[in-house]
């Protein structure tokens, strides 16, 4: 055992560290809900057809509709990517996002309390979100969602065995 | 010694601040309901009106006050309330981050006091005691604080905070007898008044005036048909001219005006800052009376704002954050009018030491900023101006340039004057150049550091920065991503290494 002294800034830079990515079936997870999500628009898009006696509207509006569908699913691949986080001794860092990139690292002694979440799609790809929560207002909470359940769970023991070191 | 041992009623005179409480948030309903019926013979109709209005009016705050207890029952605050609903909210005293006495109009004919407990676990209004006697509402408030301080004292059991406790101690007893560090006289008010912004309180008169229009339009053509028929704001707007258009800038002008001063002095009338042992208390407010005590290190965040009028006085507004409860706004108060000195003497206070000169210092990158507001604004801008030249309005077609040009170099000068700066202990960020503002709060508060980027500053390699306290979150934008990097890394290491309480 050693008792050195530990200076902040011999600490390692948390760029070093390898991220660690969710399970592929996030990403098929992640389309699948996109798909889900932009139906209803379609629907709407023919219904708009049959209505409106000008053609060029519905050409318009289903051209449109195949655009921002295929942008939505472009991010949301390109999403995949980027996503990740890195669990280190006393803090974790998350980042996410590709049109606009977050990285945040939130230390164990100060964390909250964490959560784990799941819904009906993410069940069916046995995948389950874990929330951590700070104190204050939500904006410093880290949602990690899409991750193995027994990851999640294991993430949740050692960041709670952290967490009580502090309490 | 105040004992609490036992569940204590308010006030009696509560009873009557129910009375007016229920019988004012039933006044119009009952207005509207006589007109309504119209039919006041009617016994029946009447008997339950009087019933309905006996029983709001008179009972219900009667079993409210009845059924509202509270009393501290070993190291917590237990407040039972409810006629059918029962309730018990049991507060922990150590959470408890700071313990606030307000004075509505109503309370101060009656001479009653609401006694405010904010944690940083719930939300504030439902921790509230609101008919209490003033001396009484003084003495709870000692209490919950001396009994709140030696909770954590025994739990934390360093020797640092024991000494400041005994400083507290020493200071209760004297507390009337310190000098305030900060008091506002009528001429301080004026100041603080005419150097507001006026626009804000400008379009705030309006908004309330429009919002009335409607109402006051809609009851008299109920009553007197369409008196208003033959006026619409077209017509108005039709017969605009010059002179016109100046009297009303000149009208709006003076109700701004008007409107400030009047905020301004019934917020800040009386307003006094001391400092007692570990606390800073505040007290202000002519109609509605406000007494705030804040823990001072449970303060996480401390601003200092100013504006182009206030520059000239060189007063700066300090606001003081503390934790805050989610979905509640932030838990600030405000101490208007702090000179240089004054700034200086509140860093001190709350943080043991201002900001060390041999610090570093990050700057923003001011190109981007000018940049990012060109993108947006030159869309619409240019458009409009297009148009405007089209129809050959050349003066809106250069006003609308003009925008576009003030507004980009706005923004460049904000850019100039953001930067964040730190050293061992303090982490100070100031952005704004004719609103400049300085956000300081300690490193070992920091709860979560962020970085961010949009797609397109990948290739600049620039980045946002943000950071997360338990009172909020701050952040600049356009910094090197290197330098960023390594302040992130930096506050979090110190943050892992911190032993202090922070919360």
């Amino acid at each position: 055992m050693t008792n050195d002294q530990i200076h902040a800034i011999d600490l390692p830079a948390v760029e070093l560290s390898d991220f660690k990515r969710h399970p592929k079936r996030f990403l098929k997870k992640k389309l699948i809900a996109k798909f889900l999500f932009f139906i209803p628009l379609l629907i709407a898009v023919i219904v708009l057809g049959f209505i409106i006696e000008e053609f060029w509207i519905f050409w318009a509006a289903l051209g449109l509709w195949v655009f921002l569908f295929a942008l939505g699913l472009f991010i949301s691949y390109k999403e995949y990517f980027v996503r990740g986080y890195v669990l280190r001794e006393y803090d974790i860092t998350y980042r996410h996002g590709w049109m606009f990139h977050h990285e945040t690292t939130v230390p164990f002694n100060r964390i909250q309390h964490t959560e784990i979440k799941d819904g009906p799609i993410d069940r069916l790809f046995t995948l389950c979100e874990l929330e951590i929560y700070t104190a204050g207002g939500s904006a410093s909470d880290l949602n990690l969602s899409g991750l193995d359940p027994e990851d999640a769970a294991r993430l949740k023991e050692y960041i709670a065995g952290k967490t009580v070191l502090h309490a | 010694m105040l004992d609490l041992s036992t569940p204590t009623r308010q006030s009696k005179k509560s009873i009557l601040l129910y009375v007016f409480k229920n019988v004012k948030g039933l006044l119009l309903f009952f207005l509207y309901a006589i007109f309504g019926i119209g039919d006041l013979t009617d016994i029946r109709i009447m008997l339950g009106l009087t019933v309905a209005f006996l029983f709001i009016g008179v009972i219900a705050p009667f079993l409210k006050y009845y059924f509202f207890t509270f009393h501290v029952e070993g190291e917590e605050l237990i407040i039972q309330q409810g006629v059918l609903n029962k309730e018990r909210k049991a507060i922990p005293l150590e959470r408890i981050q700071s313990v606030n006495i307000n004075q509505n109009l109503m309370q101060r004919i009656l001479h009653l006091v609401s006694v405010e407990v904010e944690t940083a676990g719930s939300k504030a209004k439902e921790l509230e005691i609101p008919g209490l006697d003033l001396e009484f509402a003084e003495s709870f408030k000692n209490l919950l604080h001396d009994q709140a301080a030696s909770v954590e004292n025994s739990i934390e059991d360093s020797t640092e905070f024991a000494a400041s406790q005994v400083a507290m101690d020493e200071d209760n007893g004297r507390v009337n007898t310190h000098e305030p560090l900060l008091s506002l006289g009528i001429s301080d008010l004026l100041k603080i008044a005419m150097t507001q912004n006026h626009l804000r309180s400008g379009f705030l008169a309006l908004g309330i005036v429009v919002g009335f229009w409607y109402k006051i339009q809609d009851l008299v053509e109920r009553f007197y048909g369409d008196v208003f028929e033959n006026f619409k704001w077209e017509d108005i707007l039709s017969y605009a001219s010059l002179s016109l258009v100046i009297v009303a800038i000149l009208i709006f002008v003076f109700v701004s005006l008007i409107v400030s001063l009047v905020r301004t002095i019934n917020k800040y009338y009386g307003f006094e800052l001391r400092k007692s042992g570990n606390y800073l208390e505040v007290q202000m407010g002519l109609l509605n009376k406000k007494e705030v005590k804040i823990p001072i290190n449970k303060i996480q965040i401390l601003e200092f704002h100013t504006n182009p009028l206030r520059r000239l006085l060189n007063y700066h507004t300090a606001k003081i954050f503390q934790a805050q409860s989610d979905g509640s706004k932030s838990t600030s108060v405000d101490i208007p009018a702090c000179s240089p000195a004054m700034m200086k003497e509140l860093q001190y206070i709350i943080y043991d030491h201002s900001l060390q000169e041999s610090h570093s210092s990050l700057n923003s990158i001011p190109l981007s900023h000018a940049r990012l507001n060109a993108y947006i604004l030159s869309v619409p801008l240019l458009a409009a101006g297009a148009a405007f030249f089209y129809f050959e309005i050349y003066i809106l077609a250069v006003v609308s340039l003009l925008i576009l040009v003030w507004t980009t170099f706005n923004a460049y000068k904000d850019g100039q004057n953001t930067s964040i700066k730190t050293d061992k202990e303090l982490l100070l960020l100031q952005h704004g150049w004719l609103f400049h503002c300085i956000i300081i709060t300690p490193v070992f508060k920091m709860q979560a550091i962020e970085k961010w980027r949009s797609i397109f500053l990948v290739r600049r390699q620039q980045i946002h920065f943000k950071l997360h306290t338990a009172a909020g979150s701050r952040g600049l934008r356009y910094f090197k991503e290197s330098e960023i990097t390594a302040l992130k890394n930096q506050i979090n290491n110190q943050v892992i290494l911190s032993e202090r309480s922070w919360m």
